[in-house]
């Protein structure tokens, strides 16, 4: 096949990209990946190991790209949400800064129609992507424990599970006494070494990416594992559109390189995995004749039903030295106490907790008054927090949404996304009982004080729902593979597949969908290819 | 930097210095913000964005226009008089100060000397990592003897 011509063009090198492109030449299938952002060297490029590391995520390990302002990155118009949109792009797309959670959804995520008259079912269920959960698990390396009670069981962890450390067992206390579940919560990180890649050192910050590859972000996972299977990645290209032809048939690309030159790219069958803010993004610009209102939008659902996860913030202040300092940020310890629907709390849905390590330096100095009291004020908190993030599941609205800004565009002088999104009442009640639970576990803990913040600002790390999967054309943009109900050769693999958002991270969910996606599409290839 | 306009005089330096050990000042066994090299930090941290350091100049001028008006330059002021002027800063000139007191906790906080001094080893996190070893995890009794929690469907 010449350069410009593939099998399967998938768009975006990120956690789903990976997985997918794996997936199809593990079965000999001709595929070449773009990806907007570039590679990244695990040993020169991040920041952990300079004494300055933590200012890195102010500047360019920022976890919003309008801060971060880099080349690959694109802008992201979000004045008209309390929420900031937060993503990375390179290769390995926003695994390279994520801190790793990686919790699957429920049996009873996929269902909440049918058990809480709320939102949709999904048309797959938790049984249905089992077998690519599992597969997801091996490839990535999951620190775990077997025997979580607020799951069916799991196939075996790869590695023990993340050390708890003394913020760990401090909390757990907490939870022990009030008699509420808890767990060692699974993580992509290698506790021990596995697949070829290191045992992580306790460093403490994962989101500055890992320069040991102890962290499992897809660069170093699938990537170079589709690389030798003959997948071709090509970085630096942006894309503008996809492209169709008089059957309404997607048939390429056009994207930008590094030089902004402009490039096509044709491919039988176009996967999109660009994630909830992405990927609407390229479809709504992906504009023609037969496609006006933008590419496999005849639903008018692409773009739509945005979903975050909302999260408010609890601190606990102790009083003794917790060495927060060591471990993972992410302490890797969930619950699930209050998940599932319980209307005498007043809202639907529910919601986890995360627990986070203690504060680094100037993140903790952060709120500490100037003056003579600073030193003091420094001391009484500095190792001595845990914080909890009250994730809550958030609900999909038709007005929560992403579309294309009138003027700001990218440095390609492609138009970029603009969000538009409220905080609903039910979020809003949700997450003030999740506030005050959570104020009761660090006081059973033995906290001193407890500081709360209702809604974190820069927290909208989980983009879903904007192309959601369904059953009926009218009532989705995909089938239940993936696939666009308006272009048979199209698909969609991330994110935005979302029906509904549940309340734990949604990366290992993505992946399982993009392997069950990736299964579909290779049983019928000579289907969608003919 | 070519703009000569953007090159800070010793004067303003010195300014400097007095205001970031106004915001964390020396404490035994804690030094001041200029002993941490905040002052060298701050220069630095502005040089690559003139943005920064017309503000940061800007500010600096300011403070001293509001010390010259009590008769004194800024550093022979008295310390409560200095102060007055910060907080004057942070309530009428918020972007200048809020600019100041992040760069300010940045440099301090990335001193070597000062993280040691808050107990940590005073060096980057990698390579070394740090030594945590997973202890028992009895602790999930009271968790496993409830039993499975999760809804059916």
């Amino acid at each position: 096949m010449p350069d410009n011509v593939s099998e399967v063009l998938v768009v975006g090198a990120g956690a789903s990209g990976a997985a997918f492109a794996w997936s199809l030449t593990e079965a000999g299938f001709n595929v070449t990946c773009l990806e907007q952002g570039d590679w990244l060297n695990p040993d020169t490029d991040y920041p952990t190991d300079k004494i300055d590391w933590e200012i890195h995520r102010q500047t360019d390990f920022n976890p919003n790209p309008n801060f971060r302002n880099l080349k690959s990155d694109y802008p992201v118009n979000d004045s008209d949400s309390p929420i900031a949109p937060l993503m990375y792009n390179a290769v390995g797309g926003s695994t390279i800064h994520w801190s790793a959670h990686f919790p699957r959804m429920k049996p009873s995520d996929f269902k909440v129609r049918t058990l809480d008259d709320v939102a949709d079912d999904w048309p797959i269920s938790y049984e249905d992507l089992e077998p690519y959960f599992d597969l997801n698990d091996k490839i990535m390396g999951v620190a775990g424990l077997n025997g979580d009670t607020a799951y069916p069981s799991k196939s075996s962890r790869q590695t023990a599970p993340v050390p708890l450390g003394k913020p760990g067992y401090k909390i757990a206390s907490g939870f022990n006494k009030l008699g509420w579940h808890w767990w060692p919560s699974d993580s992509a990180i290698n506790t021990q070494p596995y697949d070829g890649r290191s045992a992580c050192n306790n460093c403490g910050p994962c989101d500055l990416g890992c320069p040991i590859k102890a962290k499992s972000s897809t660069d170093v996972t699938y990537w170079p594992k589709a690389i030798s299977n003959g997948a071709r990645l090509i970085t630096n290209a942006r894309v503008r559109e996809i492209t169709v032809n008089s059957n309404g048939v997607a048939d390429g690309v056009i994207y930008y390189d590094a030089n902004g030159n402009v490039n096509e790219h044709k491919a039988e069958v176009i996967v999109l995995a660009c994630n909830g803010i992405g990927t609407p993004r390229i479809l709504l610009n992906s504009k023609s004749s037969i496609f006006p209102n933008g590419l496999a939008n005849d639903s008018g659902l692409v773009g739509k039903n945005l979903m975050f996860h909302p999260y408010s913030s609890a601190r606990g202040i102790f009083d003794e030295d917790l060495e927060g300092h060591k471990g993972p940020s992410p302490l890797n310890l969930m619950s699930s106490e209050f998940y599932e629907t319980d209307l005498n709390r007043g809202f639907v849905r529910g919601y986890a907790y995360q627990i986070t390590r203690s504060a680094s330096p100037i993140s903790a100095s952060g709120d500490i008054p100037w003056g003579e009291k600073h030193h003091d004020l420094f001391a009484s908190i500095f190792n001595k927090t845990i914080s909890f993030a009250i994730i809550g599941e958030d609900l999909p609205e038709l007005h929560n949404e992403v579309i294309l800004d009138p003027e700001l565009t990218d440095a390609d002088g492609i138009p970029s996304p603009k969000v538009n999104y409220t905080l609903s009442e039910n979020s809003q009640k949700l997450l003030a009982h999740g506030r005050e639970t959570a104020r009761q576990v660090m006081e059973s803990a033995g906290a001193i004080d407890v500081k709360l913040n209702p809604l974190i600002d820069q927290a909208g790390w989980h983009l879903m729902g904007t192309a959601r999967m369904g059953t009926k054309a009218t009532n989705s943009v995909t089938n239940r593979y993936g696939q666009t109900h308006d272009v048979k050769n199209l698909f969609i693999i991330d994110g935005s597949l979302f029906v509904t958002s549940g309340a734990v991270n949604p990366t290992s969910t993505i992946q399982a969908l993009a392997l069950y996606i990736a299964n579909y599409v290779k049983k019928n290839a000579r289907h969608i290819l003919d | 930097m070519t703009d000569k306009k953007l090159i800070f005089t010793n004067h303003q330096l010195e300014t400097l210095q007095c205001a970031v050990d106004c915001l964390i000042p020396a404490q035994d066994p804690m030094p001041a913000a200029s002993a941490a090299g905040a002052v060298k930090f701050i220069s630095d941290a502005t040089s690559i964005s003139p943005q920064s350091r017309k503000l940061m100049i800007e500010g600096l001028t300011q403070i001293e226009i509001m010390a010259q008006k009590q008769g004194f330059t800024y550093l022979k002021l008295r310390k409560e008089k200095q102060k007055e002027i910060l907080h004057y800063m942070e309530s009428d000139h918020n972007q200048f100060f809020k600019l100041l007191l992040k760069e300010t906790y940045n440099g301090y906080y990335t001193n070597p000397t000062v993280l040691r001094l808050i107990g940590l080893p005073g060096r980057p996190p990698q390579p070394l990592g740090y030594e945590l070893n997973q202890g028992s995890l009895d602790i999930l009794e009271p968790v496993r003897s409830r039993g499975e929690i999760w809804r059916q469907v």
